[in-house]
């Protein structure tokens, strides 16, 4: 009940000041309206959403001055980061800027407007942040992949990450100190069946021993501990989880350079969010400045991804 | 088969043409009938789309046959392996006497076990655990445990045929043979194991068939052979016709291998020494 109330004045503000804006009578707004363009000058980049309708006193959030964003509990590295660590979250710590997916989600809350100390995280399971229904937040980031089935319940952002092939393999192995495409060709190479790791691995590696196949991420990483292939091919948030969690002195040897259409993380928000469009030209404005990709050095090729030529 | 009527000897010239007719007329009805519902069934373009198309069919092909030299391979040398350890396997467990007994339990363990115990197991523990153990000088191929299993597996089941071959030649044979001096084991190499291979051959002809079409274990553990292959392009193209390609190709060379066991089968069942028990002939009377 609140919270249609909430909704309704705060599209009443926004239908008020649209009409203000555009009739340019009022003195007030169009002040409004400047400054806010001068606290983001980037969003004039993106055709999609005008610099008015993004400014931070006409986006309808939940809590009116306060960027409201989940994250799944625990936040695992290196998309969070616990240090400093936070009670409230395990293992990462989403309030700290630190970490890939919490220094995005800052990096577009400034450039909607909000301060530091405006952006206040909760914490949502994975799977109801893909799911249609109300939302507790304004935006969601955690790893959630594009598809074009979700995209049916929520809403989905342009891609801040592509999910890259990246090979891992234990750290003893020759393969691990390999930096080219081209050194990858004299490997035993594998990747799970049904994935495009493989397609990548025949058609852009094409290595001089045939691959294997296996049914699960699993067996592979099993035959890549057992030393009967040398590395695996899987996308970049499966490498990170698998090196941290499932293979024993495992490593990233690096990413591979993306050929045709890859899968991205994306910022979820509720079914026709007001705030997609402008989420969109940040994330626009971070790509055309080069913000995302310092981000991305610091937080995804920092944490031992490095990028294969 | 209702009741019989003496034809193979007594029926009349005529009789023969007649139930041949009958034969091909009741064909025709049952197989039009099934293939009348199966086409007229709410499904079916569905699953023409999904399982026979044929230029998919056509793609799958030229991929599944060159992959499956790798089955074949695998199947070839792991048969002659196996006829040499399932052998040993019924020998053993064919020893008479107390001084045999710990012998015979370990054969009668080892089959119980590997009888037991699905192939798909076995594969991923000795595929994956095996080489875990870094034992020196043992490779750590996959397709060397592949191998490694199909004739563990398959020695169990074919040290049974073995051993239901030798019981079956009659005691007073070893009897007679040794009353004119021959030792235990020349009784068994010139006079029990010939007559027992000789009756065997049709049902073991049967466990390689099983062995051949269960070389498709070997993709578990990570090798493209011919069911991986197929399963990689089902997977980029959600139809399933290079499965369909996959079952002709096995089809293809089981079938005559059948018919050719059926042939031993019969011609050893008109001289009258054949273990029929173990055969899975689907030629019903003849």
């Amino acid at each position: 009940m609140r919270s249609a109330l909430r909704s309704s004045i705060a599209l009443l503000a926004v239908v008020l000041i649209a009409g203000c804006t555009s009739g340019g009578a009022a003195p007030s707004a169009s002040a409004a309206a400047s400054a806010s363009a001068s606290a983001a000058p980037s969003v004039a980049a993106s055709p999609s959403a005008s610099a008015e309708a993004c400014a931070k006193d006409s986006l309808e959030v939940m809590t009116p001055g306060t960027l409201t964003i989940g994250a799944d509990n625990p936040a695992f590295p290196p998309y969070f980061s616990d240090d400093p660590p936070d009670p409230d979250w395990e293992i990462g710590n989403p309030n700290n800027g630190k970490g890939f997916e919490s220094a995005v989600a800052y990096e577009i809350a400034k450039r909607l407007g909000f301060e530091s100390d405006e952006v206040t995280w909760v914490p949502v399971a994975f799977n109801s942040a893909i799911a249609p229904g109300d939302k507790p937040y304004d935006m969601y980031l955690t790893q959630v992949s594009y598809s074009d089935e979700r995209a049916e319940a929520i809403d989905l952002s342009d891609g801040y990450l592509d999910q890259s092939q990246t090979v891992i393999a234990l750290a003893d192995n020759p393969i691990a100190s390999v930096t080219s495409v081209e050194g990858l060709k004299e490997f035993r190479l594998g990747a799970p069946v049904g994935t495009t790791s493989y397609d990548y691995i025949v058609e852009n590696i094409q290595p001089t021993t045939e691959p294997s196949v296996y049914d699960t991420l699993d067996a592979a990483i099993q035959a890549l501990s057992v030393d009967q292939i040398d590395g695996v091919l899987v996308d970049l948030p499966t490498a990170f989880y698998a090196t941290a969690v499932q293979l024993e002195n495992g490593t990233i040897v690096g990413t591979l350079p993306t050929v045709g259409e890859v899968e991205h993380f994306s910022v979820a928000l509720d079914k026709d969010s007001p705030l997609t469009d402008c989420v969109n030209s940040a994330i626009a404005a971070m790509k055309a400045d080069g913000t995302l990709q310092a981000i991305t050095d610091e937080w995804i090729t920092g944490a031992g991804a490095p990028e294969l030529e | 088969m209702g009741p019989r009527r003496p034809e193979r000897s007594g029926g009349r010239p005529s009789d023969g043409r007649r139930s041949s007719w009958i034969a091909f007329a009741s064909t025709l009805v049952v197989f039009g009938l099934l293939g009348t519902i199966i086409v007229n069934s709410p499904g079916w373009p569905e699953i023409q789309r999904s399982f026979l198309d044929a230029e998919r069919f056509a793609d799958a092909w030229a991929d599944v046959v060159p992959a499956f030299l790798k089955n074949v391979q695998l199947a070839l040398i792991a048969e002659g392996l196996v006829l040499v350890l399932a052998l040993v396997l019924a020998i053993l467990r064919s020893l008479p006497g107390p001084a045999f007994f710990p012998f015979r339990v370990l054969a009668t363990i080892y089959v119980d076990v590997f009888r037991a115990v699905p192939g798909v197991l076995i594969i991923f523990a000795l595929g994956f655990g095996a080489p875990a153990l870094r034992l020196p000088g043992l490779p750590n191929e996959p397709f060397f445990w592949a191998i490694v299993t199909l004739t563990l597996l398959y020695s169990a089941y074919v040290s049974e045929v073995y051993r239901a071959g030798i019981e079956s030649v009659h005691p007073s044979q070893d009897a007679a043979a040794r009353s004119l001096g021959l030792s235990r084991w020349q009784s068994l190499r010139y006079v029990v194991l010939p007559q027992a291979i000789r009756r065997v051959i049709p049902p073991l002809l049967n466990d390689f068939i099983g062995l051949q079409k269960d070389t498709v274990l070997v993709s578990f553990i990570g090798v493209v052979e011919i069911f991986r292959t197929a399963q990689i392009k089902q997977a980029a193209s959600f139809n399933f016709t290079p499965y369909v390609a996959v079952a002709v190709v096995f089809l293809l060379v089981t079938i005559p291998l059948a018919r050719f066991t059926d042939w031993l089968l019969a011609r050893q069942g008109r001289r009258g020494e054949a273990l029929v028990g173990t055969s899975t002939s689907i030629s019903g009377a003849r």
